[in-house]
């Protein structure tokens, strides 16, 4: 699923972001990946999606080496995973049914596909209602679900959130969490950065910690030690 | 082959979707189009005339006298060989006696004593140029066939008119690849102006797995149908200006010869289609690559 070996990135302004880090998640796994804001958590994400190169070491995504990958390869690493952001990152004068049908139609996927996808994952999601509805219509935590149901549409292995509660108060983030859950036991690998303490100790699942772009502590059922 | 039809849809969609940017990149397009084309037209014309009135500059070539009208004819043959010479046309001495006469009308009478066994006047011919920048080197030629006596070259308008031409060619030249050059500059920040308000689309295409080619098929799509609109669109406005046009100028300058539309329209119409397309394409394709490096 993930393997980092002896991986190190250097931006092109001499930015040590990640330092020699290790990490390796196998198939069905939920892990949070901590860190102080500035710790190199986002570029360890950037890695997985090949949105950057590593300076040095392996990084192996569903079996893509992302160091060697051709670009023309990287739409295929990013068709197994599913990437939830921040910030939403939907399609504001679409609805909620076509930002998660777009993710589909994007890979060409047939309709009839799409008929049948699309409303099981807002199901999922809890979201089967407001299906014709806009995202600005829509509250923080609802938007969110959106995401998480467009990143789960195309079936990924494995699903990499990028703090993903950032922009959520406490209830809809415990909210949130818990239908990460269900996801993973439904089978994804879920990966999600996060730099909430409260949360990640509430479920008790692997916590690999950075700083300084190094990895600094690897627990299962850990707890976010400061 | 099975996104074929989405890429038409998402094209025409989109088209629609940003239809203020869709209008304003069409107007752009037209006003480019029809500016350097007016020019390019304009040129061509005057171009054109130049050329009819360097043509139009005849050399007269006077045979010498102790040579009968049927041997000065037959020189004709000499003078075809030479390479420049576009029409020969000989004038028999009597033939211009009798137009002289008409020339003069009432004062014929002082002619009246001149019939052909004392005709004063030459044989001649009469040479228009393939080429007047040869005039020189052309007039030489002809002076060495055997039997030319006297010829008279207006040298020194045929090489003006070449300077002019030369000069108005270099302006319409500069002129035309200086509003070419413009109009990209525009259309390329008109496109990338509308690509702009669609990079988180493009970005988050590229997020969830698309390939290059998926997300830029609708924007090549797009590009090429608003490039034709734009295309026909300015042929059309075009076709009424230069219409309007050419008869203002045959109007002020009656003289000056005006290519009629109606042979200039298939080539008109080619240029302009193309040019649009390539236009609507080439901008919506490189306005685009910078949003792909996701």
């Amino acid at each position: 699923m993930i393997r980092m070996n002896d991986v190190t990135m250097v931006y092109d302004n001499g930015t040590r972001a990640v330092n020699k880090a290790n990490l390796r998640v196998d198939e069905g796994e939920f892990v949070f990946l901590v860190g102080a804001s500035g710790s190199g958590k986002t570029t360890i994400i950037k890695l997985l999606t090949a949105e950057v190169r590593p300076t040095e070491g392996r990084v192996l995504v569903n079996n893509y080496n992302v160091g060697e990958m051709k670009r023309r390869q990287i739409p295929y690493l990013r068709r197994t995973l599913g990437v939830v952001y921040q910030d939403f990152r939907l399609i504001k004068n679409k609805t909620v049914y076509e930002n998660v049908a777009f993710a589909m139609r994007t890979i060409g996927a047939k309709s009839k596909a799409i008929k049948e996808r699309v409303p099981y994952v807002l199901e999922l999601v809890g979201l089967a209602d407001k299906a014709q509805i806009k995202p600005m219509n829509l509250s923080g935590g609802e938007q969110q679900r959106v995401a998480i149901a467009r990143a789960l549409v195309n079936n990924p292995r494995l699903i990499i959130a990028d703090e993903p509660t950032g922009n959520l108060d406490p209830a809809r983030s415990l909210e949130l969490m818990t239908l990460f859950e269900k996801i993973n036991e439904l089978g994804t690998t879920v990966l999600i950065v996060t730099h909430e303490k409260g949360l990640v100790d509430e479920f008790e699942k692997r916590v690999v910690m950075i700083d300084k772009g190094e990895v600094v502590s690897d627990q299962t059922g850990g707890y976010y030690q400061l | 082959m099975r996104s074929f039809g989405y890429y038409w849809k998402e094209g025409f969609r989109n088209i629609f979707k940003h239809g203020f940017m869709s209008i304003a990149a069409v107007l752009i397009m037209i006003a480019c189009l029809l500016l350097t084309g007016t020019v390019t037209l304009i040129a061509y014309n005057i171009d054109l005339s130049i050329e009819e009135l360097q043509q139009s500059n005849e050399i007269v070539v006077f045979i010498d006298e102790s040579l009968t009208t049927r041997e000065a004819r037959a020189l004709g043959s000499e003078f075809n060989k030479i390479d420049n010479i576009a029409t020969v046309e000989f004038e028999d001495r009597d033939v211009a006696l009798e137009k002289y006469r008409e020339e003069l009308g009432e004062d014929a009478v002082i002619l009246d004593n001149y019939n052909s066994a004392n005709n004063p006047l030459r044989n001649s011919f009469i040479f228009t140029l393939k080429d007047p920048t040869l005039a020189e080197e052309t007039i030489k030629q002809i002076d060495a066939v055997e039997g030319t006596d006297y010829i008279r070259a207006d040298e020194d308008v045929i090489s003006k008119l070449i300077q002019v031409q030369r000069v108005f060619n270099i302006i319409a030249l500069a002129m035309v690849v200086g509003l070419a050059v413009i109009s990209i500059f525009i259309i390329a920040n008109t496109v990338k102006l509308a690509m702009f308000a669609r990079r988180e689309e493009i970005s988050i295409q590229k997020m969830v797995g698309a390939t290059n080619w998926f997300i830029r098929w609708p924007f090549v799509i797009e590009g090429m149908v608003l490039g034709l609109l734009a295309g026909g669109l300015a042929f059309l406005a075009q076709w009424g200006m230069y219409s309007e046009l050419a008869n203002i100028a045959s109007g002020v300058i009656p003289y000056f010869h005006i290519v009629p539309f109606d042979g200039l329209r298939w080539l008109v119409l080619g240029i302009y289609l193309g040019a649009g397309v390539l236009f609507g394409i080439g901008g919506s394709v490189t306005s685009i690559r910078k949003f792909m490096n996701v």
